[in-house]
């Protein structure tokens, strides 16, 4: 019973942890194909569309950061809504264990 | 599956103990056999009493029925929780606030919901690579790694053997196996009898000795062996890539043991190596069950193809004149239809490498047709979109540009070449195009006709490294049209694509099965992959594998559909059945009229060619042994060289074996060698390097592999070209101008020769038998050629004067072939009569020319006449013409 308890603790907060932050990662990585913020970081001084007028090298910089901002606050939501999912995910054993003994001790 | 020298390595590492032999005692704790790998041990401790046994099945009922309901609780649970009283009212508040029996169920269903995660996606598997040998050190059970039902195989056949008496536990466990419904498929895949192959089990298993650890007539222990297969089929299972040891890693582990390996090869008629990958192919295949049709549905459906142009980084422009003449493989690979490629992971990262690069950043990929070109591309394609591409690449549309709608419709040449510009500007400006151009050489070459060439404005823009291309062409090609045009050529860096090995065409072969076997409603053997992959290699040679055998696969499936139905099966003979259609070389197996056939074969042959016994024996004895299998099959089926005055019927016996082998006289590439007698001549046989000459032996044998080749005058060969013939007779093989290699091996090579001719007339004369002068004729060859190369026929056959006898057969064959033409022609039946028929011979017969001047004497006397008669209407159809005399 201890060994079980050692391993899943270990598995849960240890390796559970990992793979949940990985996953998340990835995830907010793959919605990167489509906001492009690194992308954009990259590019930043380049203009958009290859335009390389006057007018596009000053508007270019311009699209781009608010693309950035706009790109950084979605993967930021993203990031939150993981975090609050991961803080679940660590509380989730011990108040399931609390819950259960606590609403079993109603019918002794 | 690469599993075997792995597994062979495993299977030195198995160890006994050597106080109980394997049973299992107090010393072992019980465990009796391990399996070493590494640091990590690895034992099964079964529990294989009667009680044991029963307590095990009552338990995986027990544990079935507890999953059961648990799932059922836990979906009642939450709904008690969410739509009772609790959650819909008042929230999540009064879960975590009140107490109760609605919490109760709550919180424990959530318990086993959070140990169901735990035991599905977090705990590790214990085989985390499918490599024992990268275990960490343990000392482990294997028990929990047996599927239900491969563990009741085990104790089924534990149980046969403790009720035969018999320990032989790997027959018994075969047999129960064999008789398992999953395994008929297999034998059917290896278009073998599972019924069959079952007695034969049966009659093997109650005649095997005991195999080890008996102990007493009622005490015999199969355990040993038992626990030794198990951990073999651990170690399969984990070579295999699977988490749970099921009867697919059961059969691979017996297949180790001698005896049922011998039995398999040599009893049973199977190749174990062909029963694994079967065993493998059939277990693994996608299911065929009640989702049949969703996936059908989904397979057939139709893709909608999104047109991507813009980057992430918003730089790159939009693309309309590219976009009318080529295909974006990147939005065809987003919509996921393009599949992945099997192997050529060396040839993918060596392209991407180029591409990678800042400056000469051009690949030409050089491959012969089928070899894979274009699949490579297409994968480049799929890494991009899956960000698996190098990072130079990333975010790039990969546009294969097609040169014939670039060039089509075009009606001067200033239209083309602003066509081109204007493309390539438009790559330039968008900056996330790499251009793939298939079949470079068309476009390189096009132009010529308006007077300039459209390399020399690709050139200068490729070599700015502006943007990437992959370029696509022949090794003909690319000899002929690029390599020529150096600064074109010099802008790329060449990466050779070459065929792809029989072994895995076999997997793509497997892979791509379940695909055809959908479209067509077919189902293909085992057999029918092997025999594809060999037949395809051997005989089919404009294309390359695996492209070739894959297309011998979908017709061999469209002609069986079409003359047995639906549902019916594709074997190996139906692709060797193909393979004669389609070459007329007769490969499928000898039947019984055949073989007949072949056994009279001498005088099927002396049915055109009159005498000459020795000569007819030899060829007929070559055919014999190649349709048996024995030949060589890295030389030509069989080179000769036919010695002998003219007009003795060395001609006339290549062609009735043309006829007899190749199924017509047509299949005969004739050469007259006394048309090379320079050394400038070899152009005209292996073609000249500009490409204006074509070579007549190397294009010869590429439109016709299966063929007789004649290579009249042998002698008058000037010696350089001789050399060329050491390698053809030798290796079957010639290279020809281009370097592309032709193969020879499926070829009769017969050289004809007059060397020596008057020898043999002068010896016969004088009364001599062809064996008392063979060393003075072979003597006098060494005048003429090496003798490296005369060491090379496989028999030098002398010809031997015609007697008169033998001309009047000639002749009275030659005038039935006649007699047939003209029934059929006009309808008129010929008589020859024996005055005539004398006279003929008489004339047509000479000692220095043979029989050549009898169809001279022929057409004179009898075709000339019947012409002149029949025009006046003095035989009209339905009439008998009778010829007498001859004037």
């Amino acid at each position: 019973m201890l060994d079980f308890i050692i391993n899943f603790a270990y598995d849960w907060y240890i390796r559970g942890s990992k793979k949940f932050w990985n996953g998340a990662f990835g995830f907010i990585k793959s919605m990167d194909s489509d906001l492009g913020v690194i992308a954009n970081i990259y590019n930043w001084t380049s203009p958009l569309y290859g335009d390389y007028s006057y007018g596009g090298r000053i508007i270019g910089p311009i699209f781009r950061t608010g693309r950035i901002f706009l790109g950084l606050a979605v993967c930021a939501v993203a990031f939150l809504v993981a975090l609050a999912a991961y803080v679940i995910w660590l509380a989730l054993p011990a108040v399931v264990l609390v819950m259960f003994f606590l609403n079993l001790l109603t019918f002794v | 599956m690469g599993e075997s020298s792995q597994t062979e390595k495993i299977e030195k590492e198995i160890m006994f103990c050597p106080f109980c032999g394997g049973n299992g005692c107090v010393k072992c704790e019980n465990r009796g056999v391990w399996l070493k790998v590494g640091g990590a041990k690895y034992f099964w401790q079964p529990k294989t009493g009667a009680a044991s046994i029963i307590s095990s099945v009552v338990k995986s009922v027990l544990f079935a029925l507890f999953k059961f309901f648990a799932v059922i609780f836990v979906i009642f649970s939450f709904w008690e929780a969410f739509d009772f009283s609790l959650v819909k009212a008042n929230g999540f508040y009064p879960l975590f606030a009140q107490k109760g029996p609605v919490q109760f169920l709550f919180w424990s269903s959530l318990g086993i919901l959070i140990y169901w995660i735990y035991n599905k996606k977090i705990k590790p598997s214990v085989l985390l690579e499918g490599d024992l040998a990268l275990m960490p050190k343990v000392n482990l059970n294997i028990e929990p790694f047996f599927s239900p039902s491969a563990k009741s195989k085990i104790y089924a056949a534990i149980t046969l053997a403790r009720k035969e008496k018999n320990p032989g536990f790997v027959w018994r466990l075969l047999k129960v196996l064999i008789n398992e419904k999953k395994m008929i498929p297999v034998f059917e895949k290896l278009e073998q009898s599972p019924e069959k192959i079952s007695r034969l089990i049966n009659q093997r298993a109650a005649s095997a000795p005991e195999d080890r650890g008996a102990e007493s007539e009622n005490g015999a222990s199969a355990i040993p062996d038992a626990k030794k297969t198990a951990l073999l089929a651990f170690a399969d299972m984990s070579a295999l890539g699977k988490n749970k040891i099921d009867e697919t890693c059961l059969l691979f582990a017996l297949l180790r043991f001698d005896e049922i390996n011998f039995f398999f090869e040599k009893e049973a008629e199977v190749e174990t190596s062909s029963l694994r990958y079967a065993a493998f192919w059939t277990q693994t295949k996608p299911s065929r069950g009640i989702f049949e049709g969703l996936f059908k549905k989904r397979g057939k459906r139709l893709v909608k193809i999104k047109h991507r142009i813009m980057n992430r980084a918003w730089t790159a422009r939009p693309t309309p004149t590219l976009d009318r003449f080529s295909r974006d493989i990147t939005d065809f690979a987003a919509a996921r239809v393009i599949a992945p490629i099997v192997n050529r992971r060396q040839e993918i990262d060596q392209v991407m490498r180029i591409l990678e690069r800042n400056s000469k950043n051009n690949a030409l990929l050089v491959g012969e047709v089928g070899s894979g070109r274009k699949s490579i591309v297409n994968e480049i394609g799929r890494l991009i979109v899956r960000e698996k591409a190098l990072p130079n690449l990333h975010d790039k549309r990969l546009v294969a540009l097609d040169a014939s709608q670039v060039i089509s419709g075009v009606k001067a040449g200033g239209e083309l070449e602003s066509r081109v510009h204007l493309i390539l500007s438009e790559i330039h400006k968008a900056g996330n195009v790499i251009l793939f151009i298939p079949d470079i050489h068309n476009l390189a070459e096009s132009g010529s006709e308006y007077g300039f060439d459209i390399s020399e404005i690709l050139a200068p823009v490729f070599s700015m490294s502006a943007f990437q291309v992959i370029g696509s062409t022949t090794f003909y090609d690319y000899h002929r049209t690029i390599e020529k045009r150096g600064d074109f050529a010099d802008t790329f860096d060449i990466i050779k694509v070459e065929e792809v090995s029989p072994e895995i065409t076999l997997e793509i072969l497997m892979r791509e099965a379940p695909v055809l076997e959908d479209k067509e409603g077919v189902f293909f053997t085992f057999g029918a992959f092997k025999k594809a992959v060999e037949l395809s290699k051997r005989y089919i040679f404009n294309k390359l594998l695996p492209s070739k055998a894959v297309d011998l696969l979908s017709e061999a499936a469209v002609i069986v559909r079409t003359r047995r139905g639906k549902n019916a099966v594709v074997s190996s003979e139906d692709i060797a059945n193909l393979i004669t259609e389609k070459t007329g070389v007769p490969i499928t197996k000898i039947t019984a009229g055949e073989a007949a056939r072949l056994v009279n074969l001498e005088s099927e042959i002396h049915r055109r060619v009159i005498g000459q016994n020795e000569a007819v024996r030899t060829v007929a004895e070559a055919i014999k042994r190649m349709r048996v299998g024995l030949r060589n099959e890295k030389k030509p089926v069989g080179v000769f060289l036919f010695l002998g005055p003219t007009g003795v019927g060395k001609t006339e016996l290549a062609k009735s074996l043309a006829e007899v082998y190749f199924g017509s006289e047509e299949s005969m590439i004739r050469l007259d060698m006394s048309e090379f007698q320079s050394a400038e001549n070899i152009d005209r046989l292996i073609g000249s390097t500009d490409g204006n000459t074509a070579g007549r032996l190397t294009e010869g044998v590429k439109k016709q592999p299966f063929s007789l080749i004649l290579l009249d005058e042998f002698e008058k060969t000037h010696p350089s070209i001789l050399d060329l013939f050491l390698q053809v007779f030798d290796d079957g093989r010639l290279t020809d101008s281009f370097g592309r290699t032709r193969d020879f091996t499926n070829t009769i090579i017969i050289a004809t020769s007059n060397v020596g001719s008057k020898i043999i007339q002068e010896r016969l004369k004088e009364g001599k038998k062809l064996e008392d002068f063979r060393p003075e004729i072979e003597a006098n060859l060494l005048n003429y050629f090496k003798p490296e190369l005369l060491n090379r026929f496989n028999a030098q056959i002398l010809f031997t004067t015609l007697s008169p006898e033998e001309i009047l057969q000639i002749a009275r064959l030659q005038i039935k072939k006649l007699s047939d033409r003209l029934e059929n022609a006009q309808g008129i039946k010929l008589e020859v009569l024996p005055e005539a028929m004398n006279k003929i011979t008489e004339l047509g017969y000479s000692p220095l020319y043979g029989a050549r001047n009898l169809q001279r004497v022929i057409t004179e006397k009898i075709e000339n006449i019947i012409a002149d008669k029949f025009l006046r209407g003095e035989i009209k159809r339905g009439q008998t013409f009778t010829i007498k005399n001859i004037e």
